[in-house]
């Protein structure tokens, strides 16, 4: 399976291939003055408004810097019975990685976003559940 | 001393003729006649003694008062014959006595020529002795009694250095008194009253001879009379006495119209004569003591004052040593002086040039440094360009890598056919990661090359800076040099202005110290001169003194 690898302060996040639409570079993004802080902003995705969560200040409480490896990447997020489109915000969003082991499984109360690691050239790879990326409660605040 | 024991001898004679005397009264008049007689002859004999004396002495005396008091004004240069005729003719107006006075006699001034020489007349015995006598050097004066145009007279002889206008002629000067006048007069009274005496005698004796027998009752008051006279020859005998010890102040104790009384009557005449001459000869010499002494003492204070100017003088010529000699240093120390600032000046002119040259150094450097501030600007600026070059760069490479991303992507959506697509899209991937490292580290060189080229531009622009002020101080420097050395060059002459100076000042100070010695030399001289001339003073006061005291001997009436 080839995951995208996205970095968050020299950690590694995979996220399944098949899942992402794109990766596009990133550019200024609408804001939303009173969403929530996670919320970096409305992208324009190809003429609609596509939300982007930023993933720093989701996990480690910090916005993104504005690198040139900092990228979008527009994901079709499941919600009972249809599919958002929605983007993620992460730094290092250079390189892709094939992973052929099993993710030892991993259940946290706090990040029901990790569905498990394996461990890929000699670093920890943490694999993000995209259904789990937000809590209901932060589903309901961005899509209602 | 001859005229007391005279008086002694006399008195014992006459003690002995009373005793015989009262004895004849007693006995027989004849006997009393005779010893009147007796007695008239030895009163008669013992005054004219007695008068030959006083005479003798006191025309010694006024003799040699005269002729000090000749010596004395002749003393200080040798007189002029004017001055000597002058004196001559006061000293015989002081002799006012008949037959007195003044003889000059012309003498060679050498002892030897002098010895047979005959001066300006014959000369008679008493001259000849008394050359005699002062040519040998044995006596300052000669004196003696001697016979004189037929008279005895006392005479007195000195010998004179002749008036300054004749040098190689001497003088005799010879005082003359005839004893014989004064003698005379005495004489003639002394006969008179013995005359009386002897009349008086004869008639006593007719008169007793007629009443020898009415008259003896009478005995008594004739033997009072005689006493009475005496008595009045006792006392004049005393008066004279007196007299000769030199007492002239005593007055006659009687007088009266008898021959004793006339007898009393010229001694005292006599007497009160020459008790004047002394008191006059007292008088002189107490004024020449004096002068003597003002004489003296001024000599002394001259004395002192010459020796005080020697003193001087050789302090003075010590002082004019010691500015010779500071002199003479100060003069090396100036021509060394002279030599250094030459050489300070041409120190200064090889170091004016050598900061000249300096400064030129120093610009061309701040044109180097200005134009290498300039190549760094440009390589900054090159840099920069590369740095843009880099970043387009690394843009190409990102926009490849997000490419080969999103190619991989759907490459596995799709599946096995993807496959071939997907091996693509990770090469390309891995070409935009190459590319990405090379960019970032051209961009890293880049930018420590414009950090380096920075910290050249800012040490260039110190660089710059310092050079600035080092040709700042060069220049100053320079300015400052060339002012020294126009200082030292104008100092050069003046060194040698100086040193002329004190070369001109050296030989003024010796000259001086020769004309200070010339100055003590003859300080010393006088003072010699002075001291001897004090000596003579000395002594001749010492000779004033003793003539004072002789005359001081007698008492007179003030």
């Amino acid at each position: 399976m080839l995951y995208l690898v996205l970095e968050i302060d020299g950690e590694c996040y995979g996220l399944n291939a098949l899942s992402v639409t794109e990766v596009t570079p990133l550019v200024e993004l609408e804001q939303i003055h009173e969403g929530p802080e996670f919320l970096a902003g409305l992208l324009n995705y190809r003429g609609r408004p596509v939300p982007v969560l930023d993933l720093r200040r989701m996990i480690k409480k910090k916005p993104c810097e504005k690198r040139y490896c900092t990228r979008i990447v527009i994901v079709e997020y499941p919600r009972t019975t249809k599919t958002l489109t929605l983007g993620l915000m992460a730094q290092k969003v250079v390189r892709s990685v094939r992973v052929t082991q099993e993710f030892s499984p991993m259940e946290l109360r706090n990040a029901p976003y990790l569905g498990g690691a394996v461990v890929e050239r000699g670093r920890i790879l943490h694999c993000l559940t995209l259904e789990k990326i937000l809590s209901p409660q932060q589903a309901l605040e961005v899509f209602g | 001393m001859r005229v007391a024991s005279s008086n002694w001898e006399r008195k014992q004679k006459e003690s002995q003729g009373y005793a015989i005397k009262n004895f004849l009264v007693d006995r027989s008049m004849s006997i009393l006649v005779l010893g009147t007689l007796l007695t008239v002859f030895l009163l008669t004999t013992a005054t004219r003694e007695m008068t030959d004396q006083i005479v003798r002495d006191g025309a010694l005396r006024q003799a040699q008062a005269l002729v000090q008091t000749f010596q004395s004004m002749a003393f200080s240069s040798k007189p002029s014959s004017l001055q000597i005729q002058n004196m001559v003719s006061k000293v015989e107006q002081d002799l006012k006595g008949e037959g007195q006075g003044v003889r000059l006699i012309t003498m060679p001034a050498n002892p030897f020529e002098r010895r047979d020489a005959q001066g300006s007349g014959p000369l008679d015995d008493f001259q000849r002795k008394a050359l005699r006598q002062l040519n040998e050097g044995k006596v300052p004066s000669f004196c003696g009694l001697s016979e004189y145009k037929g008279e005895v007279s006392f005479r007195y002889a000195v010998l004179l250095s002749g008036p300054e206008e004749s040098p190689g002629v001497d003088l005799l000067l010879e005082v003359v008194q005839p004893l014989g006048s004064v003698r005379a007069d005495i004489k003639r009274q002394i006969y008179s009253g013995a005359g009386i005496l002897l009349g008086l005698g004869g008639l006593g004796l007719w008169f007793l001879g007629a009443v020898f027998g009415r008259l003896k009752n009478l005995r008594d008051h004739r033997a009072a009379s005689e006493s009475i006279l005496q008595e009045q020859v006792q006392q004049l005998l005393s008066f004279v006495s007196r007299a000769a010890d030199g007492d002239l102040t005593s007055d006659v104790p009687f007088q009266g119209e008898d021959s004793v009384g006339m007898l009393a009557s010229g001694l005292s005449v006599m007497i009160n004569q020459l008790g004047e001459l002394v008191w006059q000869s007292q008088l002189l010499s107490r004024q020449v003591v004096s002068s003597l002494s003002e004489f003296a003492s001024s000599a002394l204070r001259q004395e002192s004052i010459v020796l005080e100017q020697s003193h001087r003088s050789s302090t003075l010529a010590k002082a004019a040593v010691t500015i010779l000699d500071s002199s003479l240093s100060v003069e090396s120390t100036m021509e060394s002086m002279t030599v250094v600032a030459e050489y300070t000046a041409t120190i200064a002119a090889s170091g004016q040039a050598g900061l000249e040259t300096m400064e030129w150094t120093m610009t061309q450097v701040t044109q180097s440094v200005e134009r290498i501030q300039q190549r760094l600007t440009e390589l900054n600026d090159r840099a920069g360009n590369i740095g843009g070059v880099v970043t387009t760069i690394t843009r190409v490479a990102d926009q490849t890598n997000l490419l080969s991303l999103n190619a991989s992507i759907e490459a596995e959506k799709a599946g096995d056919y993807g496959l071939g697509f997907g091996v693509v899209a990770e090469e390309i991937s891995r070409l935009a990661d190459q590319t990405a490292v090379a960019s970032l580290d051209i961009e890293e060189m880049v930018n420590e090359m414009q950090n380096a080229v920075a910290a050249g531009v800012e040490s260039m622009k110190q660089l710059a800076e310092d050079v600035g002020m080092g040709v700042l101080h060069v220049q100053t420097a320079a300015d400052q040099l060339t002012l020294i050395m126009y200082e030292v060059q104008q100092m050069v002459p003046k060194f040698e202005e100086v040193a002329t100076e004190i070369r001109s000042q050296s030989l003024l100070a010796d000259d001086m110290n020769e004309t200070i010695q010339d100055l003590e030399g003859v300080a010393r001289s006088s003072v010699d001169a002075i001291r001897e001339s004090n000596h003579a003073i000395n002594e001749l006061k010492c000779l004033a003194m003793l003539m004072q005291g002789e005359v001081e001997r007698f008492k007179v009436h003030q």
